[in-house]
């Protein structure tokens, strides 16, 4: 109510760079708009003005990256409810023949240590860490990484990450995510972090998912455990941890360097190839909903990824003014 | 709201827009036609500018007199002769057409420094925005600001940018040297705390 009645008092906006501030307010009503087009009208060079404001806006995006750290300070400022998450740690082919043990546990707040490992939007980098151990991180993510007496442990800072972990039974390798750990002493598996929540998923040997740091002599206290081709869903924050079958290999196929799409809609296909390309893909035609593809669409090869996607699918692409690929249906 | 029903919506209401103007005149092309031009100029139908932005697109449409058919079609001939020309890469390029004005690697390097170089209070109110994805609300709360400063801290910064701009498209030898490497950073980065 208040916010309302400041609004109305508030000087209207005169320049585009004024209005695409006020257009990024929450609840922007008829007013505004009514005010915005009013503006727009007034002078046929606004237009232009601020289509060139919100491309400025949008080619940032190459920065993401740069301001990663700002980012982890700014969030990290205030104590705050942690963000729902998503995780997917997917248990490898087992590279010792030993069970691997997977603990997740509350992640203590605290100052993040180590050496950081990350991927710019649209690239999957390999790394090798100094125990040994291999990932492979999916685009646009981030690794921490602290190797210490104790335990090998890594922070999984955004996106999703596949770790091949060297075998060293007395210095587990520990995995965090949101306020979640994952433990193991030597397996192989994938994790991610998306928007909605936390997930598990094993490919081979075994792993379990508990509550506490590596460090603790009950960290394998009462855990639920994995089997391959098994996924554990949860939220981080909540208790409840459920436990589903998984197709975690065309889900972690992008470690290989490619999306499997099964019976998928073309809409779908762009969203998830979007976070490999150079320039975000939209989807501006809603026939693409209703397409359904089964595809293997490689990330490396000949030409670029949106080239590769004309030559397999019933689409079209374009580039929009703000770099944006808009994509229809051929 | 699902985005049919969102889009019926709009069409609806620019036909009534453009018909206040022009009783006498075709508008369903016109607003076909400032469909188009609006996802093509990269708007999003879901935030709230989209609204006026299309209601402007339409009406310089009908004051430019565009008449549907015959001119889209030319327009789209000549493209492709441009496109035979330079081969597949011209029709689904990833890299920067030469006619946009896109921020390029020396130029983002340059818009790092002046986000850099803002007011701390409008330099965090800035990145929360856009690169946190987050509301103006959770920003506010975050900084301890109200809602009407995180929007004056956001105008700020989006001056202080197109500033930049001004000073680019001024020697566009700047905006030129951008493809050396491939990609604006490094692919993995290394820091040791």
């Amino acid at each position: 109510m208040l916010e309302r009645l400041i609004r109305l008092f508030a000087p209207r906006p005169r320049t585009a760079e004024d209005w695409l501030s006020r257009m990024g307010r929450p609840g922007v009503g008829a007013r505004d708009q009514d005010a915005f087009l009013a503006w727009l009208e007034a002078d046929p060079d606004h237009l232009g003005q601020y289509e060139q404001a919100k491309a400025d806006q949008a080619a940032l995006e190459g920065l993401r990256g740069a301001f990663a750290m700002d980012l982890h300070r700014l969030r990290g400022a205030k104590a705050r409810r942690t963000p729902e998450r998503r995780l997917v740690v997917a248990g490898g082919l087992a590279v010792a023949a030993l069970a691997a043990a997977v603990t997740i546990a509350p992640l203590m707040e605290r100052a993040p240590a180590g050496r950081l490992y990350e991927s710019a939007p649209g690239r999957i980098v390999d790394v090798v860490l100094e125990d040994g151990s291999k990932v492979t991180l999916d685009a646009g993510s981030a690794i921490r990484v602290a190797l210490a007496e104790d335990a090998r442990r890594v922070t999984l800072e955004r996106g999703g990450a596949y770790f091949e972990v060297a075998h060293d039974a007395s210095h587990p390798f520990q995995v965090a995510v949101g306020d979640r750990r994952v433990i193991v002493t030597g397996t192989r598996f994938v994790t991610s972090l998306t928007g909605d929540g936390a997930r598990v998923s094993l490919l081979e040997g075994r792993v379990a998912v508990a509550t506490r740091d590596a460090a603790d002599k009950r960290a394998l206290d009462g855990p639920l455990r994995l089997t391959p081709g098994e996924r554990a869903v949860f939220r981080p924050g909540n208790a409840e941890i459920r436990k589903v079958r998984a197709d975690v290999e065309v889900e972690t196929a992008w470690r290989k360097r490619r999306l499997v799409f099964q019976d998928a809609p073309l809409s779908q296909v762009i969203a998830a190839a979007s976070r490999y390309s150079d320039r975000p893909l939209t989807a501006a035609d809603p026939r693409l909903d209703q397409i359904r593809v089964t595809t293997v669409l490689p990330l490396q090869g000949e030409g670029t990824l949106v080239e590769r996607m004309d030559a397999l699918l019933p689409i079209v692409s374009e580039v929009g003014a703000d770099g944006r690929v808009l994509i229809r249906v051929e | 709201m699902t985005p049919e029903a969102l889009v019926a919506g709009l069409r609806r209401d620019m036909i009534a827009y453009l018909r206040r103007r022009d009783r006498t005149g075709e508008v369903e092309d016109v607003v076909q036609e400032a469909f188009v031009r609006f996802h093509r100029a990269g708007h999003d139908l879901t935030t709230p500018d989209a609204r006026p932005l299309l209601f402007v697109i339409a009406r310089n449409l009908q004051l430019d007199g565009w008449k549907s058919a015959g001119r889209e079609a030319a327009r789209r001939s000549a493209d492709d002769i441009h496109d035979l020309d330079a081969g597949p890469r011209a029709v689904a390029s990833e890299a920067p057409r030469p006619d946009q004005h896109l921020i390029g690697r020396q130029d983002l390097a340059a818009a790092a420094a002046v986000i850099r170089a803002l007011p701390p209070r409008t330099r965090d109110a800035f990145l929360l925005h856009r690169f946190g994805e987050m509301s103006y609300r959770q920003i506010a709360d975050r900084l301890g600001v109200s809602v009407s400063m995180v929007e004056k801290h956001i105008a700020e910064a989006l001056r202080q940018l197109k500033k930049l701009r001004l000073v680019a498209e001024g020697s566009a030898a700047s905006v030129v040297v951008t493809n050396e490497r491939d990609g604006a950073l490094p692919s993995r980065r290394r820091t040791k705390e």
